[in-house]
């Protein structure tokens, strides 16, 4: 999923989950600061690095195949792009290696949705809209895992789309960044095949490109870590099941219901609208901000400014030093921290030790990344530590 | 890449340039070393490529060519090894086109990179380039066994070189707002 989806989509979400403009754009802001919040950019403003939610390509490049780079990659990406379907799940004759891979793969409705969602209530919109962001894409991601594997994540040639009119077409993949994705010819840009496990070509949907992202698309591959078995993704369908959902979540955010079930769709919500947002979800394109933006003014009758990172980073910057917490970014950096720190822990308490240790503070106390002290203080100021 | 990677960037320099000396000092053993070098390097490679495949990639779609990999690394490691008791010539004709292979896959690489706009192709071109004709070089001397053990040790310790200085490649994000 894009900007389209993340801020424009979940900006329409909010609003029909109940929240006012100003509200739902507090938290579609920050549903796509998820895509832009990198290091260099926290570095930038003085905020804790451990706060980033994503990495530029520059710092993928450059990042080692040891095992600590290898565990900074999975936090990021496991815990806000590819939030695992289940830790705990079985497969017959596969070993332990191979098994905490397996255990990484995207899914929605998983028991780790459930505890973004719960986490986020009451912390405010910030919050709800990294929340919203993590919620959509375990619908665009599934089946891939946020962490450098060639076992489960790399692709092969069998890569097909399913056109409107039912028939198939092969899709071709290259490898120059510079291309842009042709929908109209079938051509689309992939990472560059490496035989490599832990090569960072191998993280996440990039040997499958930007398909998971599009919502118009439907088409069959062969996982690699699903024994030949065909995946038919129909990411039309996926979509409107996110949407739907994030509805439902976000009305429990906001105290309309008591607790937040698993694969519950607010589908009343979108009834009056469904054939508009059945139109955007399956109209050929790359980029849906349009159409998405005029969705959500027809809405509310209100403008919907583009986003920009540079306000959001300045606020934060101008901010007096206790204060800082209380602002936009502030907010986001303590929500997502809290995030990292959940999934990795829930990772680790599995037995998994490639999203690194967690340690738990009142066993531990400040022993463990002192980035996380801004969390603790937050969470004491919360009584909560 | 990160402090580690550029350590082990260096010593595995370092000891290519050591080895090239070795064979320019001894030239009548010093294929042996390298020969030997080779040979275990491709024994570890395909062991490690076997493990991978019987632990993680037999599980995998495609994960077979790990398998196959692994086998071939471990195959061409026993025959390296085999070549102590064959005459030097065969020896360093085997190096000579190990590095001819290097070379040529250098130039694919850096003609691959090129087509894609990356601002790294002319250094593999160059690179490849130059193990293409030392490897022509040794060839063309492939009587005289000392001349191409020092044409083969040079084109070694460019190789060496070119390994320590991408150690030293800039890589830190600069972030300008």
């Amino acid at each position: 999923m894009n900007k389209d989806f993340h801020y424009f989509g979940t900006y329409s979400a909010a609003v029909l989950a109940g929240y006012g403009h100003e509200e739902a754009l507090a938290i579609a802001r920050s549903a796509f600061f998820v895509d832009l919040c990198t290091k260099p950019i926290l570095n930038s403003v003085g905020a804790p690095v451990e706060a980033a939610t994503t990495m530029l390509a520059m710092e993928m490049a450059d990042a080692g195949s040891d095992a600590l780079s290898q565990q900074d990659i999975t936090r990021i990406w496991a815990s806000f792009h590819f939030l695992p379907g289940d830790l705990y799940s079985k497969r017959a004759g596969c070993g332990k290696k191979y098994m905490q891979k397996y255990h990484l793969i995207c899914k929605p409705n998983g028991d780790l949705l459930v505890d973004t969602v719960n986490q986020v209530k009451g912390k405010g919109l910030e919050a709800t809209g990294l929340a919203m962001h993590v919620l959509a894409d375990t619908w665009a991601h599934q089946n891939f895992a946020g962490t450098p594997s060639r076992v489960i994540n790399d692709t092969n040639y069998y890569f097909y789309e399913i056109l409107p009119d039912g028939s198939e077409r092969p899709i071709r993949f290259g490898s120059n960044p510079a291309a842009p994705d042709n929908v109209e010819k079938g051509t689309y840009t992939n990472s560059v095949h490496q035989s490599s496990e832990t090569s960072i070509m191998n993280l996440g949907h990039g040997r499958a490109g930007h398909l998971p992202d599009y919502s118009f698309i439907r088409y069959k591959y062969l996982p690699a870590w699903a024994d030949y078995e065909e995946c038919i993704k129909d990411n039309q369908s996926d979509f409107m099941q996110a949407y739907c959902q994030m509805i439902y979540a976000m009305k429990y955010l906001r105290g309309e219901t008591d607790t937040f079930e698993k694969e519950t769709y607010d589908t009343e919500a979108i009834a009056p609208y469904k054939t508009k947002i059945e139109h955007i979800l399956s109209k050929r394109q790359t980029d849906a901000c349009e159409d998405w933006k005029d969705f959500g003014e027809n809405l509310t009758n209100q403008s919907i400014p583009d986003f920009s990172s540079a306000d959001y980073q300045e606020e934060y910057r101008n901010a007096p030093e206790d204060k800082k917490d209380d602002t936009p970014m502030g907010r986001f950096v303590i929500a997502a921290l809290a995030q990292k720190s959940m999934v990795t822990n829930r990772i680790y308490k599995s037995g998994n030790l490639l999203a690194g240790i967690s340690g738990d503070y009142k066993k531990w106390g400040t022993k463990g990344i002192r980035a996380y002290l801004k969390l603790v203080e937050a969470a004491q100021k919360g009584g909560q530590a | 890449m990160n402090i580690a990677s550029r350590v082990i960037h260096i010593i595995i320099g370092l000891l290519i340039i050591a080895g090239a000396v070795i064979m320019m000092l001894l030239p009548e053993i010093g294929y042996l070393v390298i020969a030997l070098v080779i040979a275990v390097s491709l024994l570890v490679s395909g062991i490690r490529s076997l493990v991978y495949y019987f632990s993680m990639s037999r599980h995998m779609v495609g994960g077979r060519d790990a398998l196959y990999s692994g086998l071939v690394k471990v195959d061409f490691a026993i025959l390296t090894l085999s070549l102590s008791d064959i005459p030097k010539i065969f020896v360093m004709l085997y190096l000579v086109a190990v590095f001819g292979m290097t070379g040529l896959l250098h130039v694919l690489r850096g003609l691959e990179a090129r087509k894609k706009n990356a601002p790294s192709w002319y250094w593999r071109f160059f690179s490849g380039m130059i193990y293409l004709m030392v490897a022509l070089f040794c060839l063309i001397f492939v009587k005289n066994t000392v001349v191409m053990v020092f044409a083969y040790s040079i084109g070694l310790i460019f190789m060496g070189a070119g390994k320590v200085a991408s150690a030293f490649y800039r890589s830190k994000i600069v972030y300008i707002q």
